[in-house]
């Protein structure tokens, strides 16, 4: 018996000897390519603890909520949102980097010139790559060939080729000028070659594989011709960014930026009031209040581009009462959409306002005398009016706990409601939403759906009356052409368009708005689409994310940072520094 | 005994293919794991055909779990769905952390729950044997993720009124140093470690006053008062060896049991164990992640059910299986 | 989560031979003293000596009325509940307990009533924990019962597929079963939460039955011409129904706690239902409002302590074997 339990203690000793030597540093693949520079955990050690001293060393901690699937911003599945602020916009650049206000300016291209035939691209002559010890080699537009060829490439998992299929081939011109041709022109040309692959550092590796866990060569080391290059990252960690000495523009004002990853917003919260890290980006909840009057933080929000809205069925799938503009319009009019952004950010985002145009979500185009959904807003007693020209049943005025529901030609205004489940801003929304359509009697059915049905099965197959979802978009509205389009699979047209949503008028005005190059011909040819999309409410928009970034007061540079687009706040880091 | 251990075995491995057949049966058809990448509106058509090809999905689901067994023994359980990461240094990186939590909160709640044990046993009916009825009996109706949540909060308050960080409420590292062993490390899973102990001791606590008072009374003890021993010899040589007997099988089993503690506790403090691996990928029916976790975890729990069969045997010569 | 082994000594409870109407007979020398003495002697059953020992067992008289209080709150939610459990006031969002309004456990961001939630999700806790025992006793007793009773290759099969049930995975098969079933109400969860907490019965029942069935008795009643199914279910059952009542009201604890933690998680009961695990998972969005962690938690600590102290009483009533005096 003694000699027994001795062996059980020293086989759980054992046990808890392999547990750690298990645990002790990430072990990378060996066969994918690994960063020369020393693991995370190493680096991490030498980032100085207190503000003071990484002040001291111009060293600039940041909170990281997700972890990176791979820095191939171009590859399916590693389009986040973090790998593209960490791995992309502050080390691989394009012809444009947009501003926190949506503007594109000029960046790596030197002159970008679109016509009728082709698209003509000059790169700034004091463009280079910095890739390791390597000799400092010239952006050329062999970069610019090779990153054509990745996108059209059929056995490259591209996430997307729009514009690209476009291009039928290209001419080079020496080695800072090439000219894409195409037979009809993309006029979102600005939104193509964001993002320019390194030629000679990649070659012999695999598009679907590299830059699974860094941004550099075949040998490993980092590569960039942005203001930082990814000295390392370690997946479960983060990342880190250190100057790069071979870039054109404003130096550096940091020498090094970490990313830390802290999944849990309450923590990155506490790591903010301790000081902890210099700066977030956090994902909106209700706890962010607490940082909006820290001494010492700047706190700021600003309307982003991740649009919520609900998607209204008009095909046969849904309830045929979907169909009459008349049901829709109340709907839209009995929904207060302010009291919604209210609950769920009034606390953090004050002053967000409900979106009021599907083409265009920040700027001007999206607002004064371009709000079309606007005529739309909450107006209980028009709906109920609205309802009671063609229905029976319902109540007289908007009542609370009202139980009397519509019945209009036969049917019943009940609706399924079908939305993600695990979402809390959603599962408001349902609750919201049904009491204020419940007050003028008409009912919803929620059905909360896990993600990968809800958009594998239930969106495919058009089988709900009204969903709610987000789309990413973009500053330029090519970006929901896929879900206004009248569905032709054939020509791969309204591949998104989940509600079967087809107006021949908004289809024609997107198609010439897609080709046209005169700016403002073009925003005229989408406000109007945008128009007509309102009147006849194919969507209700609810409202887009804000953005939010909170930050040490004492950091300088960050006044613009907050960029609500895919860049992220990086997109000026080089502008960063500490003041005194 | 021999035969009975190489039985139990041979049986266990069917179960295994079973289980595991089963559980990528309901995780094929839980949905679409393509639905990620249609969020996209703009993904091209030739990118979801080489997904579907990549990830055998133009094929049967028997067929596609031939290929996943396939992948678990040549490609060490092949590569993520959607972005061909490998998996496996993904298991062994997060169940080095998880199993870090574990066995130390096991190694705790056996220590402090046997010590109370054998007191409330030796004592019994006394005030600290009720307390500690009392505190066991919380601790079994405790929910883990309340638990966890209390602490969490109690410790976060700590922090914001008093400015003193005396443990880490998420994470497993704060970056300053960031090896196992480590002061910063210990801070930081010493909440998810309480949590989990608190709820075993329980457990343990009333297993062996229940085993230690079966044997106190039993006719072997009585000969060696009779013998003329020390009550303090008696506990500890007589005794307590053989009231421990169960409370080792009761721990090889609780084992596999504090795996499912795990994916709570990792959730609310967001550590990056195996638990939290695997609530994330699931939620985006990334398969081959989900299935890699679900074929460890059960052969961590066959195992170790197998374990407390056999050491039951192995200690206790009144059991023989044959 | 599996069931420990019984510890040494608490084996399976041996009873004394019942005769044929279940009856113990008194000893023989008193029958005949109270008879001369005028006196007339009441033969006790089993089970009333059974309740005698349960309504003198302190912490389960304190653990039952307990859970009428509760229990009977959930029942009764229709009536006791201040307000609907879905019905938003945003003018009043995370509001502290306060007796104004009747708020007694405060709000939760968009204004619905916290004591009116955790009285409901009382209710959905009691619904899944007492179907689930239910079901899964009667699957754990059935099982146990043909194991137990038959032994040999049949016990060898049905205990591999109790294995087999072990590392089922709840999250998966709840998330397929959302998947392919729709909607995740309370009774669906249940279903699928009895399908994989029978196991823990199974065994204790299989325990039961492999001891008894060699007894003379079952010879007896074999050698009568008794069928398998009779003396299975009228010679051997009644044995195990201490051990599967202790069990059962266990397991209504073990469903509740499994239940909660699941909603926890997002994979359990689905909005609007409201569950004390999804209450929970509120609170952590929102640390600063304490109330939105403490009551629903709290509620469920004291369900599951009433259960446990139920079923510690059972426990020691109905094992006649009881050496140990109650706690």
């Amino acid at each position: 018996m003694h000699r027994r339990l001795w062996l059980l203690v020293s086989l759980g000793a054992a046990a808890i000897a392999l547990s750690a030597s298990g645990s002790a540093g990430a072990k990378v693949a060996t066969t994918r390519v690994q960063p020369a520079a020393a693991p995370f955990a190493l680096a991490w050690a030498q980032v100085p603890r207190t503000p003071a001293a990484r002040k001291a060393s111009n060293v600039l901690v940041f909170g990281m909520e997700q972890d990176s699937a791979g820095f191939n911003l171009a590859e399916a599945d590693e389009t986040e949102y973090w790998s593209a602020l960490t791995g992309e916009t502050p080390v691989i650049r394009g012809d444009y980097i947009i501003d926190q206000n949506g503007n594109y300016h000029l960046d790596l291209a030197k002159s970008v010139t679109a016509t009728k035939t082709g698209l003509t691209i000059t790169i700034r002559p004091d463009a280079y790559w910095y890739w390791g010890n390597h000799p400092k080699m010239p952006v050329t537009n062999a970069d610019y060939a090779y990153t054509w060829q990745q996108f059209m490439d059929k056995n490259n998992n591209v996430a997307s080729t729009t514009g690209y299929s476009q291009i039928t081939g290209y001419t080079l011109k020496g080695t800072k000028t090439i000219t894409f041709h195409w037979k009809t022109p993309f006029a979102d040309y600005k939104d193509l070659f964001g993002y320019i692959y390194p030629s000679k550092a990649l070659t012999g590796l695999s598009f679907n594989t590299f830059w699974l866990n860094c941004v550099c060569g075949n040998d490993g080391q980092p590569i960039s011709d942005g203001p930082f290059y990814m000295s390392n990252y370690t997946k479960g960690q983060g990342v880190t960014l250190k100057a790069n000495p071979d870039w054109y523009g404003t130096k550096p004002g940091l020498q090094e930026i970490d990313f830390k990853l802290i999944t849990d917003t309450n923590s990155e919260i506490q790591a903010m009031r301790g000081g902890e890290v210099d700066a977030i980006n956090p994902s909106p909840q209700t706890a962010l209040a607490q940082l909006r009057n820290q001494p010492g933080l700047t706190y700021s929000s600003v309307s982003g581009f991740i649009q919520e809205h609900w998607d209204v069925q008009f095909g046969p799938q849904g309830n045929a009462l979907l169909k009459a503009p008349w049901m829709r319009q109340a709907i839209a009019m009995g929904m207060n959409r302010v009291s919604l952004i209210k609950a769920l950010y009034g606390q953090i985002a004050p002053g967000q306002k409900p979106l009021n145009n599907p083409e265009y979500e920040i700027g001007p185009n999206a607002g004064g005398a371009n709000q079309f959904f606007a005529k739309w807003s909450f107006a209980p007693k028009k709906a109920l009016a609205l309802l009671a020209k063609h229905c029976t049943g319902g109540p007289s005025t908007p009542t609370r706990n009202n139980t009397a529901i519509w019945t209009c030609n036969g049917k019943k205004a009940e609706f399924s409601f079908d939305t993600t489940s695990g979402n809390q801003r959603r599962e408001t929304s349902a609750a919201i939403f049904s009491q204020q359509l419940g007050a003028i009697g008409i009912k919803l059915d929620p059905n909360f759906i896990p993600a990968s049905q809800f958009f594998g099965t239930v969106l495919p197959s058009f089988k709900f009356d009204l969903g709610e979802y987000a789309w990413l978009g973009t500053p330029d509205p090519s970006g929901f052409d896929a879900i206004y389009q009248c569905i032709n699979t054939a020509q791969n047209l309204g591949g998104q368009n989940y509600k079967q949503y087809c107006n021949r008028k908004v289809d024609s005005l997107i198609k010439t708005g897609d080709s046209e190059l005169n700016p403002i011909k073009r925003t005229a040819d989408y406000e109007q689409a945008a128009k007509l999309i309102s009147n006849d409410v194919a969507v209700i928009p609810l409202y887009s994310s804000p953005s939010i970034l909170v930050y040490k007061s004492k950091i300088q540079g960050m006044n613009n940072s907050n960029n609500p687009t895919s860049e992220g706040p990086t997109w000026n880091a080089e502008l960063w520094h500490w003041g005194s | 005994m021999l035969t009975y251990i190489v039985r139990r075995v041979l049986y266990s491995i069917p179960v295994l293919f079973l289980s595991t057949f089963l559980s990528f049966l309901f995780v094929s058809y839980a949905g679409n794991p393509l639905a990620q990448v249609r969020q996209n509106p703009r993904i091209p058509a030739s990118t979801i055909h080489n997904l579907i090809i990549q990830n055998h999905l133009n094929y049967s689901v028997p067929m596609r779990y031939l290929f996943w067994l396939r992948d678990v023994f040549l490609h060490k359980f092949g590569h993520s769905l959607l972005n061909s990461e490998p998996i496996w240094p993904d298991i062994t990186r997060t169940i080095g952390h998880t199993a870090q939590v574990i066995l130390i909160a096991e190694g705790l709640a056996i220590l402090i729950g046997i010590a109370v044990g054998i007191f409330s046993a030796i004592k019994q009916y006394s005030f600290f044997d009720y307390a500690f009825t009392s505190i066991s009996f919380l601790g079994f109706a405790m929910p883990t993720f309340w638990l966890a949540l209390l602490l969490q909060i109690l410790f976060v308050d700590i922090y914001l009124k008093w400015h003193v960080r005396i443990f880490y409420t998420s994470g497993l590292n704060s970056g300053s140093t960031s090896s196992t062993w480590s002061i910063d490390r210990l801070q930081h899973i010493a909440l998810p470690v309480m949590t989990l102990s608190i709820i075993s001791f329980a457990l343990y606590s009333r297993y062996m006053r229940a085993s230690m008072l079966d044997v106190i009374n039993s006719d072997y003890v009585r000969t060696a008062r009779a013998k003329g021993l020390s009550e303090w010899r008696v506990i500890m040589r007589h005794v307590c060896r053989n009231a421990l007997i169960p409370i080792v099988t009761i721990a090889a089993l609780n084992l596999g049991g504090l795996l499912g503690g795990a994916i709570v506790t990792e959730t609310v403090f967001t550590l990056d164990g195996i638990g939290y691996y695997f609530v994330n990928r699931l939620g985006t029916l990334d398969l081959y992640a989900v299935m890699a976790y679900l074929a460890v975890t059960s052969v961590i729990i066959i195992v170790f059910n197998l374990i407390a069969d056999i050491l039951y045997g192995y200690l206790d010569p009144r059991i023989r299986y044959d | 989560m599996t069931e420990p082994r019984p510890a040494v000594g608490e084996s399976i409870p041996p009873v004394r031979q019942p005769t044929v109407d279940g009856t113990v007979p008194a000893p023989a020398g008193l029958v005949d003293a109270t008879v001369n003495a005028g006196l007339e002697l009441k033969i006790r059953s089993q089970w009333s000596y059974a309740r005698t020992r349960f309504l003198r067992h302190r912490l389960a008289m304190i653990g039952l009325v307990g859970l009428v209080i509760l229990f009977g709150a959930g029942a009764f939610a229709n009536y006791i509940a201040p307000y609907s459990y879905s019905e938003i006031d945003l003018n009043n969002i995370l509001h502290a307990p306060t007796t104004i309004g009747h708020h007694f456990f405060g709000t939760d961001e968009i204004g619905r009533d916290y004591f009116s939630r955790v009285i409901w999700g009382i209710r959905t806790s009691e619904e899944v924990g007492v179907s689930v025992a239910v079901v899964s006793s009667i699957i754990g007793l059935l099982f146990g019962a043909v194991s137990g009773y038959y032994s040999g290759w049949v016990d060898n099969i049905l205990m591999r597929i109790t294995d087999l049930v072990l590392t089922l995975p709840f999250l998966a098969i709840l998330l397929t079963a959302a998947a392919l079933l729709g909607q995740g109400s309370q009774w669906r969860i249940s279903i699928i939460l009895a399908l994989l907490l029978w196991t823990g019965i199974a065994r204790v029942v299989r325990g039961v039955f492999l001891s008894l069935r060699e007894k003379e008795y079952v010879e007896a009643a074999k050698a009568s011409g008794a069928g398998d199914m009779r003396i299975m279910f009228r010679h051997i059952l009644p044995n195990t129904l201490g051990p599967v009542i202790v069990n059962g009201t266990l397991s209504v604890a073990t469903a509740i706690l499994v239940e909660a933690a699941l909603s926890f998680l997002g994979f359990g009961i689905k909005p609007p239902t409201p569950s004390l695990g999804v209450l929970v998972n509120s609170g952590q969005t929102n640390p600063q409002q304490w109330w939105l962690t403490i009551f629903p938690g709290l509620t469920i600590v004291l369900i599951v302590l009433c259960i446990n102290f139920v079923g510690d009483g059972l426990r020691d009533a109905l094992d006649p074997q009881q050496r140990r005096v109650r706690a």
